[in-house]
């Protein structure tokens, strides 16, 4: 009674900052709470293992190197390039070039099937669904054969995770970092999630408390972590830039982080997170998390990839497409350093950022572009917007102020950035 | 655990410490060239830094549980590096079963190209793998004491 | 004494410079002719990897490789690369045995050797191209211009069994103009011993339609080409160049057989142990579960 009168008392000075609140949690357990000496068990000690630093980063990087070799394994080659290119590539693409109506040249056939491409002024067929770019080959591959199999694989391993009880030892571990750009080690939970897709990531901003950590976690989700179906293409078509493209990635993630944290005005105040006790995940569990995130998932890629498809295809048909390569060629040119033919893969970009990184995919496969005009390219299509869908959500997540602001913030960040990277190819000689 | 168990723990973790810091040190030579193969064992891969680093933590890991093995902090030590020795060798594991399935013309592989698909040179965490559960042991050890 | 000797080297004099002027005719029309047995502005064959043919010529080991055969004859062409492989195939087919096993090839030489012999070749072709030619008179020693200690034998009987005697360019070039797929026969033979071995370039090898265009583009045959047909031969040809180049024997020429993979042995120990620590993972979880 007499605590309950005393919390009562308390509270009644609302609001209470950060460090009363923590001396009122301290009274209420003082008296409430019985401490005694406990044995620790195996898991309480593994437990310690992985938050403490020097024992816990080891175990991190074994932990996010299996992550990433079973990703590239169970989605590049068992799936896609075991079997889903085959599939779409020798049966797929050739039975719909043969049987469907119009063929090369007619409006319709180009929007669904194969738009061709030309090769010393003759148009012909295209070989590969990455160069096809119809509605039914292009679209049905890059979410079919490719996105699919990636985002299984992403949301398998982290449904593991998570159940183990691994994810908030992570966060605990990452804190002192991500502290120094002002957010919590909690933050490793969205920025997770967002490797997976951005939508997830960024509603698991959530439990952030201060609108000031919302809106840079939301702004760096946005900008800086490519989603589980761009990594799945980036995967496929330029293995070996990868360690260079996330090394960009995180740089670009803390640096613009703490840049952010000074600017913004607001608090970053404390948050508590339950770190569970390691627990044996269930299989009923994991495979509910996974059919509804990849079901999830679907719902929301494959329209809006189809989509994409037929406006890219359209602006093609109807000569934007040149038009604005026209137009905005010069600019890429010289402040980032890429062929004018990157505007159609960035326009394409604002609907979902696997369908450009697979449309960068066909100007390769064309030998348009240098390797390093790729690497430019693909982190440009990372940093530049969010995908339709994580826009969309963003708009209802944020305020007006804050929309605009992380919009500034991501113009700035584009060219500042994408400009950096260029200055870089060119100080060593690669641009 | 008795005190023969103990000893036991102590010696046989000591040498596969070891054992292990020896193959760290040897990927990490390697990814000076890239790769390296010696006799069945081959180290190789764009990953083979990662690799190295996480063999050269197993050792250190098995080697400093060594001292005052019985206890369950000590023992979790010698847990944690075999665990990330499953983690390591059951990826490679992983990736050799996932490259066996699909054939090159065919759409599934042939028997033997198959079986080939796990033929040798293996990776020196797959040669340390089976050594590693040796830790199965001591945890349903501890897990009975704890009872 | 000294007039006589001026005699004789006045007489020698005009039978060298004629034997000069008529290399120099030779060589010019083989090149004037040779230009067109080529395929002008063909890309540049794949990187490939061709092991030379070796062989002792007296006593003297020769490295021939397929650049060396390339060159002279002026272009490494489909019919050069296809005789070089064929010539590779019918001399270890014949000596192979016992190259590998060390033995003595020749036992007509006292020489110690581990290869054919150059004087103990002949080659019978049934193919008149200025490629092929060049490619198995260089190897034999036979050709103009190769100065070579020991010679084999080479000749040329078509598939009706005529033999062509005149093997100069324009010759072959108007003996080529009916040829087919079974031109394209070649026996390699051993001449102390009197083995032969018939090389015949698989079906498939060539497209269906390369005759036929090869008839047109190059004679004319029925009609001339269009600009279609010529370009559409240019890359059959070159695409069965490449084939020559970088396939291997056994889908080149009939009777190799595919090498077997030897069975994966330490492939299936693995896949057995791996299948037995799994059923016995299984085993355990399920028991764990259970109790």
């Amino acid at each position: 009674m007499r605590l309950r009168a005393q919390v009562k008392k308390e509270v009644v000075k609302v609001p209470l900052s950060v460090d009363e609140r923590w001396d009122l949690i301290e009274k209420i357990s003082k008296q409430t709470v019985e401490f005694g000496a406990r044995k620790h068990t195996l898991k309480d000690a593994i437990a310690e293992l992985t938050v403490k630093p020097l024992t816990g980063i080891p175990v991190a990087i074994a932990v996010i190197y299996g992550f990433w070799a079973f990703f590239c394994e169970f989605a590049g080659t068992l799936f896609t390039d075991g079997f889903m290119v085959r599939l779409f590539d020798e049966h797929w693409l050739p039975w719909l070039q043969s049987v469907f109506p119009g063929g090369l040249g007619n409006p319709f056939y180009a929007l669904m099937v194969d738009a061709g491409h030309l090769e010393e002024g003759v148009l012909v067929a295209s070989d590969n669904c990455f160069e096809a770019f119809g509605m039914l080959t292009s679209g049905l591959f890059i979410v079919f054969g490719v996105v699919l199999w990636a985002i299984l694989a992403f949301y398998l391993i982290f449904a593991i995770l998570e159940d183990i009880g691994y994810l908030p030892r992570l966060a605990v571990l990452v804190d002192t970092v991500l502290h120094k750009i002002g957010l919590h080690g909690y933050a490793i939970v969205p920025t997770f999630l967002s490797l997976g897709c951005n939508v997830p990531g960024v509603t698991a901003t959530r439990p952030l408390e201060t609108r000031k950590q919302r809106f840079m976690m939301m702004t760096l989700l946005a900008i800086f972590v490519p989603c589980g179906a761009q990594i799945g293409i980036m995967q496929d078509l330029v293995p070996e830039m990868m360690g260079w493209i996330f090394l960009t990635l995180a740089i670009g993630y803390l640096g613009f982080g703490f840049i952010l944290n000074k600017i913004v005005p607001g608090k970053s105040p404390e948050i508590i997170m339950d770190v569970p006790p390691y627990q044996m995940p269930t299989l009923k569990n994991i495979m509910s998390k996974l059919w509804i995130r990849t079901s999830g998932f679907l719902l929301v890629a494959v329209p809006f990839v189809l989509l994409g498809c037929l406006i890219v295809g359209l602006m093609y048909l109807t000569g934007a497409m040149d038009w604005l390569a026209a137009v905005f060629g010069p600019l890429l040119m010289v402040w980032f350093g890429v062929p004018s033919e990157t505007v159609a893969p960035l326009i394409a970009g604002f609907l979902r950022k696997d369908l450009a990184v697979g449309m960068l995919g066909g100007l390769m496969e064309q030998g348009i572009m240098t390797p390093f005009q790729v690497f430019t390219s693909v982190i440009l299509l990372c940093i530049y917007f969010p995908c339709l869908a994580t826009f969309a959500l963003m708009i209802k997540e944020e305020n007006w102020k804050e929309l605009l602001g992380s919009l500034a913030s991501l113009i700035a960040m584009v060219f500042v950035y994408g400009g950096l990277i260029h200055l870089v190819g060119i100080m060593l000689g690669v641009a | 655990m008795n005190e023969t168990e103990e000893k036991f723990g102590q010696i046989y973790f000591a040498v596969l410490g070891a054992v292990a810091l020896a193959f760290g040190v040897a990927e990490l030579i390697a990814t000076v060239p890239g790769e390296a193969s010696w006799g069945i064992m081959e180290m190789s891969g764009i990953f083979l830094p990662w690799r190295a680093i996480i063999l050269l933590s197993v050792g250190f890991f098995y080697l400093s549980s060594v001292k005052n093995f019985a206890e369950v902090h000590q023992l979790a030590k010698a847990v944690m590096a075999s665990i990330m020795i499953w983690i390591v060798a059951g990826i490679a594991i992983w990736a050799r079963i996932a490259g066996s399935i699909p054939g090159e013309e065919t759409w599934f592989n042939s028997l033997e190209g198959f079986l080939a698909s796990y033929a040798p040179p293996y990776c020196p965490e797959m040669f340390l793998l089976p050594f590693s559960l040796v830790i199965v042991y001591y945890i349903l050890k501890e897990g009975e004491t704890v009872k | 004494m000294r007039n006589e000797k001026s005699k004789v080297q006045s007489g020698k004099s005009p039978l060298k410079a004629v034997a000069i002027v008529a290399l120099v005719l030779m060589a010019l029309s083989t090149a004037v002719i040779s230009v067109d047995a080529h395929m002008p502005g063909a890309e540049a064959p794949p990187e490939f990897e061709l092991e030379p043919i070796v062989i002792d010529d007296g006593g003297t080991e020769v490295e021939i490789t397929i650049e060396d055969v390339g060159n002279y004859h002026g272009q490494m062409c489909v019919c050069t690369c296809c005789a070089f492989r064929a010539t590779q195939l019918g001399l270890s087919e014949i000596w192979g045995a016992e190259i590998a096993s060390g033995e003595d090839v020749d036992a007509s030489t006292s020489a110690t050797t581990l290869f054919p012999t150059r004087e103990d070749i002949r080659i019978i072709s049934r193919l008149p191209t200025p490629g092929s030619r060049d490619c198995f008179q260089y190897v034999t020693g036979t050709g103009p211009g190769l100065e070579t200690n020991t010679k084999g034998e080479y000749k040329i009987i078509l598939p009706d069994g005529t033999e062509v005697v005149n093997m100069s360019n324009k010759n072959l070039k108007k003996v080529s103009k009916s040829n087919t797929p079974d031109n394209f026969r070649f026996d390699v033979c051993r001449i102390s011993t009197g083995e032969c071995f018939e090389v015949v370039v698989k079906e498939g090898v060539f497209p269906d339609d390369y005759f036929e265009l090869r008839k047109k583009v190059k004679f004319g045959i029925p009609e001339n080409a269009t600009d279609e047909e010529k370009a559409l031969f240019k890359s059959e040809w070159e695409e069965t160049r490449d084939t020559f180049l970088t396939s291997p024997d056994w889908e080149l020429f009939e009777g190799v057989e595919e090498p077997k993979e030897p069975f994966p042995v330490g492939g299936a120990i693995f896949f057995s142990i791996l299948v037995i620590g799994l059923g016995l993972l299984l085993g355990l979880s399920l028991r764990g579960k259970a109790r």
